[in-house]
């Protein structure tokens, strides 16, 4: 907890610097940026719904990193399910809620392909999961962009987006004037579900077992090639599972590359949140807080949303670092 | 086509080369990516504000120096996760770039620099691709002629045979994360200087594949060569391509990934099985 709090005093500390050597009105600019998000019930419940996303894509993250695979492919795979539920939506409307379920299911089964893939070849031939998954997620993001705006553009708008999903298929609202929607609570639901699998499950013991010693779980007759793949379908799944949330509940259709950063700012929080699924909530929020705060100090005052970035990185740097303050007792 | 191929491919081999030697000492650097962005801004502005490219270039090595070896401290000294610390930097780049232009420039587009003269170029290639091909024939003789060669290959192999023979691993490491930010940082300025304009993420993911090209050559700078050349002639046959036969242009911007991805795990493949036998 001491860990946390140090984290967080110290990325106000590096945004109070940014904000007096980059903004013309830094205590203007600075006020805005960590206040801004909790001045009202629409800022907060922006924040909660943007936090929405990552908590479901870290919750997937903290598994696959558990179980000892990385999924450096989340950005492909949310916009994957995004783009999958939207259209299926479209196409399924005369289904209604039963339509909704399965549009829903598709992009959660399709994402989770594309990323057992990747846990498919890792385990046949060893190839690194990190580099084909982060490579499938780059080619699938450009695939989309051509579906997005090619075929499947909406032709009554200059957005490159798809048609708009139908009314019945959208999440409802559930803090008005904000666009918060109750994803939200599956996003708690699975929290409390992916800490059941992770913790009280024999799968779960497997995951983390073969995660921290892959070799000693051979010996004890855990199958390795499950070990690899089953956590990297579970991610891709999750990843699926955000992209068409975001989709049903925040954009009601799949606009262009509205997957960027989520997929990294997923991993992040994962690895922030010591791959715990309890603590993945707290670290979204903080993310979520970031760059919502730099949205509102960008509206009110002359600064870049890139300055937020700045402060991740240096979250980043040091969230997996290991600090003893003893000294080195001399010899 | 040739003259376009090895344009594709001055800003890999140099990059692909400052790879090479984090493999080599045994460790894989994902920060090259940020680094080649970092290289690409710093080395204009500085440029265009000394009116000279050895010098600008020189002082975006030494800014891309300090954003590495804060990466360093924070691998070495504090145990940080390598992959981890490597996606900070590369948030790093891309922010503080955006930021700077931002301030500087108060714009986050296109920068243009006409007070540049064009860089000098000998058979259509800009000056750097030769340094880039020098660059690449000293690699073999710096691995396995020189002292620090060997020993940055035993401190890959093995780092604690380095230790416990009283050599020290640690400023050897820190040396290799020096050149790789210098590479790095001449890779970055290969895009820019060539156009005289920085363009937001102008590195568009080309650390990545520099890192792929190393691993499928077998982290070998001849290896490196091959492979290297192998992308950029996919990739300048696909621009082609794109003219000719009317594909759309994402198809075009995927192909490089989706033959790296191929070329990758039937590599793997290979080996895997050649390891069976």
């Amino acid at each position: 907890m001491k860990r946390q709090a140090l984290m967080i005093l110290f990325s106000l500390a590096l945004l109070l610097c940014l904000c007096l050597l980059f903004s013309p009105t830094p205590m203007k600019s600075f006020s805005s940026f960590v206040l801004g998000p909790f001045e009202s019930l629409y800022f907060l419940g922006n924040l909660l719904n943007s936090a929405t996303p990552l908590l479901i894509g870290s919750l997937g993250m903290c598994i696959s990193l558990q179980g000892g695979s990385f999924n450096l492919g989340g950005e492909g795979q949310i916009y994957l399910g995004g783009f999958l539920c939207a259209i299926l939506s479209i196409g399924l409307s005369s289904l209604g809620a039963f339509g909704a379920v399965l549009a829903v299911l598709i992009s959660i089964l399709a994402a989770a392909i594309v990323a057992g893939l990747s846990g498919l070849f890792k385990s046949l031939w060893k190839t690194s999961e990190l580099i084909s998954s982060y490579l499938i997620s780059n080619a699938l993001i450009l695939i989309v962009n051509y579906l997005v705006t090619g075929p499947f553009q909406d032709p009554s708008t200059n957005l490159f987006s798809t048609q708009k999903i139908p009314q019945a298929f959208r999440l409802s609202k559930i803090l008005l004037p904000s666009n918060l929607s109750s994803a939200l609570l599956i996003g708690l639901a699975l929290c409390l579900l992916s800490w059941l699998l992770l913790y009280k499950t024999k799968q779960g013991y497997e995951f983390r077992l073969y995660g921290s010693n892959p070799r000693f779980c051979q010996y004890g007759g855990i199958s390795p090639s499950f070990c690899q793949i089953a956590p990297m379908v579970i991610s891709g799944g999750f990843y699926g599972l955000a992209g068409s949330l975001s989709v049903l509940g925040t954009y009601y259709s799949c606009v262009k590359e509205f997957s960027s950063q989520m997929g990294f700012n997923a991993l992040a929080i994962a690895l922030i949140a010591r791959k715990h699924p309890f603590l993945a909530l707290p670290a979204s929020l903080f993310f979520a807080w970031l760059s919502s705060g730099s949205r509102i100090a960008m509206q009110r005052t002359d600064v870049t949303v890139e300055m937020a970035l700045i402060v991740q990185a240096a979250v980043f740097l040091l969230v997996t670092c290991t600090f003893s303050f003893k000294r080195k007792k001399s010899l | 086509m040739i003259a376009s191929i090895f344009t594709i491919m001055t800003p890999l081999l140099l990059s692909g080369l400052g790879a090479l030697f984090c493999e080599q000492a045994g460790f894989t650097n994902i920060a090259i990516e940020g680094l080649i962005l970092g290289g690409a801004f710093f080395s204009i502005i500085f440029s265009s504000l000394c009116n000279s490219y050895v010098l600008g270039v020189l002082l975006a090595m030494a800014a891309n120096i300090i954003i590495s070896l804060l990466m360093h401290m924070a691998v070495e000294r504090l145990k940080a996760n390598l992959y981890v610390a490597g996606l900070s930097i590369n948030l790093l780049s891309s922010g503080l770039t955006a930021t700077l232009s931002y301030a500087l420039f108060s714009t986050k587009g296109v920068l243009f620099f006409a007070n540049l003269k064009p860089i000098p170029a000998l058979f259509g290639q800009q000056a750097l691709f030769y340094i880039a091909l020098t660059l690449l024939a000293i690699t073999p003789i710096i691995l396995g002629r020189t002292v620090w060669g060997m020993r940055l290959r035993i401190c890959g192999k093995k780092r604690e045979a380095l230790d416990s023979i009283g050599l020290s691993s640690k400023s050897l490491i820190m040396e290799t994360y020096i050149i790789c930010a210098s590479l790095c940082t001449l890779a970055g300025a290969s895009l820019s200087l060539a156009t005289g304009s920085f363009v937001p993420n102008m590195s568009a993911s080309r650390g990545w594949i520099a890192l792929v090209l190393v691993l499928l050559g077998g982290s070998k700078p001849l290896g490196l060569l091959v492979s290297c050349l192998l992308y950029s002639f996919f990739e300048a046959l696909g621009n082609r391509l794109q003219g000719a036969l009317n594909v759309p242009s994402d198809f075009v911007l995927a192909l490089p990934y989706v033959i790296t991805l191929i070329t990758l795990i039937t590599y793997s493949a290979v080996k895997a099985r050649r390891n069976r036998f």
